[in-house]
């Protein structure tokens, strides 16, 4: 049986600055506690982020942490989890990190389906540049950079990692932090690229999707007869919104290789691993062939 | 009971300057309250109040959120308060116009607590208080 561990674990000593009322402490919140339901130690993990406010994530928590520069959680991500298989790696970013600035990044993960979680802090706005409108902004959106309303059409981040072949998509809502904690936790368990796309009121600078808003229109998929298999299925429930949104799980494809399976050099252990022991039994020759094999 | 008197109440309690504006505050409140509460208390709670207030004490899941804390209940409070207004006084990434957001929300919030104190007695009162999120329990008690 698994122990579960006390979430307090991961608290940590930081000052958090995040605004009153932001989703982003509920996403704080339910990533401790996935964690701590696993029994997933804070060595064990890391959290890699990008630049944002829900970026500061990792500062907050007692855990691995690695904050990059803008957009790039992914391959940092994706690279810790080559060097070492055995983390546990989480990627916490915002929507414009995640969809913007690390667009392409988010396609090519999608694609590789490394066993990593991304947790996108979806506030369809950037929070810490003080409200400029964002890649998930609705059409007509109006902010300090789109004064006559956005001109764009939002960017769908369920449908265009369903279409780049991503292997778990989930939504979720942080005014429902249990739910968003079990999704969390379901996603950290699947193997392979999972995306947990969270639906956060930025409570400061979008007064349009607010709490209130979202209450209003989201629903469980879970409380439908409704199979996250079905790719047909979860297509058409990636272009619900404005109306009805649908949060849980929207797709999951079980039993892929994930990248790390089908990279050849790691076939002899991980680079991790390999160090460790030739810290032990020091080899310096195989030191140099470890490091010609990874460049 | 009158819903205007309700609002009233609220309104001159912390001096806003219209009767939307509060209005808005009781509904970003009692919604907050409806994430919380069992249906029970709800229930109990909606028949004191305004006819007019019981749709904001309705929750579409049969339970409340046991996680639910006193951030996500300030959060339903603060998207009323106008946070964006003033010039910006970011000092190294901290909005100091959004940090006090905060305590603006909870001196608001006590208004809505104080009006509702006014309409039920002290079990109810004390029964509030026990399902009520850590924080949010002192805010209500102290209003």
């Amino acid at each position: 049986m698994v122990t579960r561990l006390d979430p307090k674990l991961f608290d940590a000593t930081s000052e958090i600055t995040w605004c009153a009322g932001c989703g982003d402490f509920a996403i704080l919140k339910s990533l401790k506690l996935a964690l701590a339901d696993l029994s997933i130690e804070p060595y064990q993990a890391l959290v890699v982020s990008g630049i944002g406010c829900g970026s500061k994530l990792p500062d907050y928590m007692t855990i691995n942490g690695y904050m990059t520069i803008h957009g790039r959680p992914l391959p940092v991500a994706t690279a810790a989890k080559l060097a070492n298989p055995e983390l546990h790696v989480v990627v916490v970013n915002g929507d414009g990190d995640s969809y913007g600035i690390g667009g392409n990044h988010f396609v090519q993960s999608c694609r590789r389906n490394p066993n990593i979680t991304q947790i996108v802090e979806n506030n369809q706005i950037y929070g810490l540049t003080k409200g400029q409108y964002s890649p998930t902004s609705d059409k007509g959106f109006v902010t300090t950079t789109s004064p006559d309303g956005a001109i764009e059409l939002a960017f769908n981040p369920m449908s265009v990692a369903l279409a780049a072949g991503a292997t778990f998509i989930a939504r979720a809502f942080a005014g429902e932090p249990k739910h968003l904690a079990q999704l969390i936790g379901e996603g950290i368990q699947h193997r392979g690229y999972a995306l947990i796309d969270v639906l956060q009121p930025c409570v400061t600078f979008n007064r349009v999707n607010t709490y209130d808003w979202y209450r209003k229109r989201i629903y469980h998929l879970e409380d439908e007869d409704y199979d996250p298999v079905d790719r047909e299925a979860a297509w058409e429930k990636a272009h619900e919104w404005e109306e009805r949104i649908p949060i849980g799980v929207l797709y999951r494809r079980d039993g892929l290789p994930t990248y790390e399976d089908q990279v050849a050099t790691l076939s002899d252990g991980s680079p991790v691993s390999r160090i460790i022991e030739l810290a032990r039994n020091p080899r310096p020759q195989q030191y140099e062939s470890l490091k010609d094999g990874f460049l | 009971m009158d819903y205007a008197q309700f609002l009233s109440e609220v309104q001159k309690d912390g001096s806003f300057g219209s009767r939307e504006e509060a209005e808005a505050l009781v509904v970003g409140v009692l919604m907050a309250m409806a994430e919380v509460l069992p249906t029970a208390q709800l229930d109990a709670l909606a028949a004191q109040l305004p006819p007019e207030t019981t749709v904001y004490l309705r929750r579409p899941g049969s339970q409340p959120d046991p996680l639910f804390d006193s951030h996500l209940f300030l959060g339903w409070v603060v998207s009323t308060l106008d946070a964006t207004g003033s010039r910006d006084k970011t000092v190294g990434g901290l909005d100091l116009t959004a940090a006090y957001s905060g305590e603006e929300a909870v001196r608001r919030m006590r208004c809505v607590f104080s009006a509702l104190k006014r309409r039920i007695g002290p079990d109810q009162q004390r029964e509030l208080v026990a399902l009520l999120p850590e924080e949010v329990d002192a805010w209500f008690l102290n209003a």
